[in-house]
């Protein structure tokens, strides 16, 4: 593994998002000239590597320039992966009060006085300022802490009309109750970089060298942003095996090896579930026991990429899908590492899909879809 | 009633963590802002403005009003609407022609309840207030709760839990987060103490008294008063005029209230709702109006909502616990059940799960013929073949 850090964010390395951060200075804007403004929680959504933390830097170092009477508050939740969630919750709204002026001693004996005592505190600050928090980390971060979060911090300051909240996340996202957090916000998908410009844009900021191979690298990473970076300073084999070690940055580092594997296990396929899970893993490790795993077995691969964000329940797909970009990547990688592999695997899912199609009369035409799929990628012009 | 369908067991072996299809009434379901379909209603609904919502019985009326309560019940503060869930008790009396006067005694009863027991999970909101605030704030207990204030305070010291109040005043009523006992005893010994003896005013002096209390001494923005259980009754459904003549006297304030930050939401019979269009044409105007329409896609999707709600996330349909024969299983679902309201929805899925535990036991995938035999059984079942 290379040793490579990967860049910190600075302002003039940053490039696109023009949509993004127009979006956020609008809302800012109508705030500070006393216009109301309905949807006051923007959820950014995407995938890792995609650019959401540095979307918040970037929004974090320039608004306050343009306007005075703003209040840019920061959390992230990766911080209180470990933590208990009473406990980081406290935290969370001790830290609000101190950055915000506020009291420094403990602002109460339970979350429900602490929350209130905040309140009130920022109460004062809101006649004067506009709040923006900026919360990195939240769909992915842990589900027992959310709802406390909920009830003390986002929900009392979701209420508030100079509040502005802005939220990242990847995977599943969390079911707020509070109205203005879900059913009253805007949802918008952090997109890899659609265009080769934009990813020739990036390079010249951050690895000019590679600018060269710059439509290339953007057919590989499908524009995503870290893995335009890696591919960029490292080349291509050891750029995606280095992405894909990225990917695997949250799970834990004795996980993460077998982690992979299940990936690699699957990114063939379109959609997976436990009963596609036994089948792909023979293949990939080449031993017929897998195909013997109980439905409690394949259920903890599939708990365990769900965990850590790799995959989602997809209604139109019929099954859990892995994150877009990271499949390709991890696809690309097998491709290109371990050829036979990626073959064997395609060969497998494509004889599965033909089995069922045969079986299950009811859903025959989904699985010969699925069969023809993989029989394509099969062909040496997909290869 | 402990439920020993087996139906819970298989939910668990299949990653629930919670049973979403085992509670039918909206009232009781602490989970069902969670799993609200439907949004663009709601959206309609939440806000400063008056709505009129329509929909059959089971279409989810009861499931929207619990859930605008559970949005303003979000927090500690009082930075949110204050919801009046309001059930006009007349027709069930056999009374159909209430007046004005008796609405409001019956509002202001509805409200000074919410109130009494929104206050015993968050006593802050007692604790901060003036002597003569405080006096003010019981006065309204006194009045308009329906029994003594002393012994509701007696029970609630005894048990040392809010719930023992919301038990006997509202079962409906569902707030997290008590305070601890210490805190509450502390709250009935304080409103005990600035209580005292005054004339009980006029129902329309004390829905005014109520008012001022809520908006402008404890400082909520907005009432929103919640009108529902008007299908409760059998005769509302069958004579919407007697519906129309009961409501009149109350329709007539709502546009006055809207002034003063009262906003009326009311959750009506869709068998209502041309006759109130046409007695009240100025006040039922598009804009104000929701039909909830049930579709089979917004059918499968309450099944979809409530599987990803329960499983935290993991996944958001059946198919995942399906077997590779079956795909879309919500749609085939939502396809059969006659009305399509969201409660023949939750019978069925029910159903099915029932079925294969029946056969298959507590774990292992739901298969074809745990579908068939469930929708077998419903189109034998008199609650289908009463409405096709």
């Amino acid at each position: 593994m290379v040793g490579l850090q990967l860049p910190e964010y600075a302002p003039e390395k940053f490039v696109n998002r023009y949509d993004e951060i127009e979006l956020i200075t609008q809302k800012v804007r109508a705030l500070a000239e006393g216009r109301p403004v309905e949807k006051r929680t923007v959820v950014f959504v995407g995938e890792r590597g995609v650019g959401k933390s540095w979307l918040l830097d970037h929004l974090q170092a320039i608004l306050p320039r343009q306007f005075r009477d703003l209040k840019v508050l920061r959390l992230d939740l990766k911080a209180y992966v470990d933590e208990d969630p009473a406990w980081a919750v406290a935290d969370m709204i001790q830290r609000l009060s101190i950055e915000t002026g506020g009291p420094g001693e403990r602002l109460g004996p339970d979350l429900a006085t602490m929350s209130r005592r905040l309140m009130e505190h920022l109460r004062g600050i809101l006649r004067k300022s506009i709040l923006l928090l900026l919360m990195d980390h939240v769909h992915e971060s842990n589900w027992n802490l959310l709802p406390l979060l909920e009830d003390y911090l986002l929900g009392p300051l979701a209420a508030e009309p100079r509040v502005l909240i802005i939220m990242t996340g990847r995977g599943r996202l969390y079911p707020w109750k509070t109205p203005e957090l879900r059913l009253k916000a805007d949802f918008k998908d952090l997109l890899p970089f659609q265009r080769p410009e934009e990813t020739q844009a990036q390079l010249e900021q951050q690895a000019y060298k590679a600018l060269p191979q710059a439509p290339e690298i953007h057919t590989l990473s499908q524009g995503n942003p870290l893995a335009n970076y890696l591919l960029g300073t490292l080349g291509v084999l050891e750029g995606l095996d280095r992405v894909v070690e990225e990917i695997l940055e949250p799970v834990p580092a004795d996980r993460r090896r077998q982690v992979r594997e299940y990936l690699e296990a699957l990114c063939v396929l379109n959609a997976f579930d436990e009963e596609r899970i036994p089948e792909m893993l023979a293949t990939y490790y080449r031993d017929d026991s897998y195909r013997q795993w109980t439905y409690a077995q394949a259920r903890q691969v599939r708990e365990e990429l769900i965990r850590w964000a790799f995959a989602r329940w997809n209604a139109d797909a019929g099954g859990y899908i892995l994150d877009p970009v990271v499949r390709r990547l991890i696809e690309e990688y097998l491709k290109k590492a371990q050829p036979e592999k990626w073959r064997a695997l395609q060969r497998a899912a494509q004889d599965m899909y033909t089995r069922w199609a045969r079986e299950f009369a009811r859903t025959r035409e989904r699985w010969q879809k699925e069969a023809a799929y993989h029989h394509r990628s099969l062909q040496p012009a997909s290869m | 009633m402990p439920d020993s369908s087996g139906v819970p067991e298989w939910l668990r072996w299949a990653g629930f963590r919670f049973d979403p299809f085992g509670q039918l009434d909206a009232a009781a379901d602490p989970h069902l802002n969670e799993y609200l379909v439907g949004h663009e209603v709601f959206a309609r609904v939440w806000g400063d403005g008056i709505s009129w919502v329509f929909a059959p019985a089971g279409g989810g009326k009861t499931a929207l009003r619990i859930s605008v309560m559970q949005a303003c019940w979000v927090g500690q503060e009082t930075n949110r609407p204050f919801p009046i869930p309001y059930v006009p008790p007349f027709l069930a009396w056999g009374h159909a022609r209430p007046s004005e006067e008796e609405h409001l005694a019956a509002i202001a009863r509805a409200g000074t309840i919410a109130l009494f027991l929104t206050m015993a999970y968050r006593p802050h909101w007692f604790f901060r207030m003036d002597q003569p605030e405080r006096q003010h704030t019981v006065e309204m207990f006194r009045w308009n709760l329906p029994g003594p204030l002393s012994v509701y305070l007696e029970r609630c010291r005894l048990r040392g839990d809010p719930q023992v109040l919301s038990d006997v005043l509202d079962p409906a009523f569902v707030l997290r987060h008590s305070p601890n006992p210490e805190v509450l005893r502390d709250w009935c010994d304080a409103v005990e103490a600035a209580s005292r003896e005054t004339p009980t005013p006029s129902p329309l002096e004390r829905w005014s008294l109520l008012k001022e209390l809520l908006l402008e001494t404890i400082g909520f923005p907005a009432l929103y008063i919640l009108l529902d259980g008007l299908d409760g009754a059998p005769e509302t459904i069958s004579d919407p005029t007697a519906v129309a003549d009961c409501l009149a006297p109350l329709l007539r304030l709502t546009e006055g209230w809207a002034k003063e930050k009262v906003f009326l939401k009311a959750f009506l019979p869709g068998e209502m709702q041309i006759s109130l269009v046409e007695r009240f044409p100025d006040l039922f105007g598009p804009a104000y109006i929701s039909t909830i329409h049930w579709t089979p896609d917004l059918l499968a999707e309450v099944v979809r909502r409530r599987v990803y709600v329960a499983t935290e996330g993991a996944f958001g349909s059946l198919d995942a616990l399906a077997s590779p024969a079956l795909r879309d299983l919500e749609t085939l679902l939502a396809k059969t059940v006659i009305p399509p309201t969201p409660r023949e929805m939750l019978v069925l899925t029910r159903r099915m799960l029932e079925e294969h535990v029946r056969i298959s036991g507590s774990n292992g995938l739901i298969r074809e013929e745990d579908v068939e035999n469930a929708i077998r059984w419903y189109l034998s079942t008199v609650r289908y073949h009463d409405k096709v």
